[in-house]
């Protein structure tokens, strides 16, 4: 009797998890954190800014739906931060999709952007594959072209060095960019 | 294919280098430490990537010529929180330590000089940096995010990765510091 309701209980848990989500912006479940603080254009532009960041960029990334993301392994074994497996979608069910490393690598070089510059966007963005350690953390920029409402957010996280571990899966529902995108002139270098 | 017989190496004198290698390689870069702090990572061995820098006073560095010794080659950069919370104890610990035998080479990235001047001025006035000034030096050595820190051995060779910014001057990473290097002579 006590093994099964011990059963039942460790089968509603996702049920507790999932709901303690709605409309939150943190995950935690004793195997993960998660962390998703979207930030607002002014924000953005703000910080690439006071970096001597060129207008042009500037402007770029002003007008995307930036979400700082930090991920920490709570677990004994490896767990693979890799944003390729996260999925998007608007409330009628469209995917977004992220606006990833090789996207940006891609319009800073049809821009001639400066090197250092180029340099210090990647080190702000989340990587595009890490085996997170036992107790290791990362942080970083999610970049999603800016959607009309409120999305969700299904991350899922392979575990295990050759990734055969239990799979994690993390749902953020009613998410949303930070602020409107604003049309004032950056005022970043030229 | 590569065969002992060809070289007529008596038996006896291969398992006597076999079992003195381990301390053959002891002597040669410092005791191993027992147990390896929280945070920190060892590494295969293979040889270090290229850095040649130049600081804010135009002092070049250049790993090459650093060999005899250990590098404790620390990436990082001004926005980084975490790195603004471990610099001050790497001062510490290079103050603790103060050992010439273990090179302290910190790298900014991809930022100015002023920048570095006036965030170490605040942080860890102690400390200089190298300027890489557009990142193509961090680029080379694929560090896991910033802040990251490498322990390069005195053949140049990686032999240890940090992982994020730690509390370098605390008992546990002090000892791992001076067990690399082993005792002074």
């Amino acid at each position: 009797m006590v093994y099964r309701l011990f059963m039942v209980l460790t089968a509603l848990l996702p049920l507790f998890a999932a709901a303690a989500e709605q409309g939150q912006r943190r995950f935690d479940d004793g195997r993960l954190r998660v962390h998703l603080h979207p930030r607002t254009p002014d924000q953005i532009a703000a910080f690439y800014e006071a970096r001597g960041f060129p207008r042009a960029m500037v402007a770029r990334l002003r007008a995307q739906c930036f979400i700082t993301t930090t991920v920490r392994n709570l677990t004994d074994d490896i767990v693979w931060l890799e944003p390729a497996r996260w999925e998007f979608r608007t409330a009628d069910g469209r995917r977004i999709e992220r606006l990833d490393r090789g996207y940006w690598k891609t319009q800073w070089a049809a821009m001639d952007a400066p090197l250092p510059a180029r340099s210090t966007f990647r080190w702000t963005q989340l990587p595009e594959s890490l085996d997170l350690r036992p107790g290791e953390g990362e942080g970083g920029n999610l970049i999603l072209p800016r959607p009309a409402g409120r999305f969700s957010l299904i991350a899922r996280f392979a575990t295990g060095a050759e990734r055969s571990g239990p799979a994690i899966t993390v749902r953020f529902n009613d998410l949303r960019c930070a602020g409107p995108p604003t049309r004032s002139a950056p005022r970043g270098r030229k | 294919m590569f065969s002992l017989r060809l070289f007529h190496v008596p038996r006896w004198l291969v398992l006597c280098a076999l079992a003195a290698a381990p301390a053959l390689a002891a002597a040669s870069q410092g005791a191993r430490p027992a147990a390896l702090p929280p945070g920190i990572l060892a590494l295969d061995g293979r040889p270090a990537p290229p850095l040649a820098l130049a600081d804010m006073d135009a002092n070049r560095f250049d790993l090459r010529q650093a060999r005899g010794h250990w590098v404790f080659v620390h990436f990082w950069a001004s926005w980084c929180g975490p790195c603004r919370r471990e610099m001050p104890a790497i001062q510490r610990m290079a103050h603790r330590l103060d050992d010439p035998r273990l090179r302290v080479e910190l790298v900014n990235v991809a930022e100015s000089a002023d920048t570095v001047f006036t965030f170490l001025g605040v942080t860890a006035p102690d400390l200089g940096s190298l300027l890489d000034r557009d990142g193509a030096v961090a680029d080379r050595w694929e560090p896991r995010g910033l802040p990251a820190t490498y322990l390069v051995d005195p053949r140049g060779r990686l032999r240890f990765h940090a992982l994020g910014g730690r509390p370098w001057d605390k008992p546990a990473y002090l000892d791992f510091l001076r067990g690399l290097l082993g005792p002074r002579r």
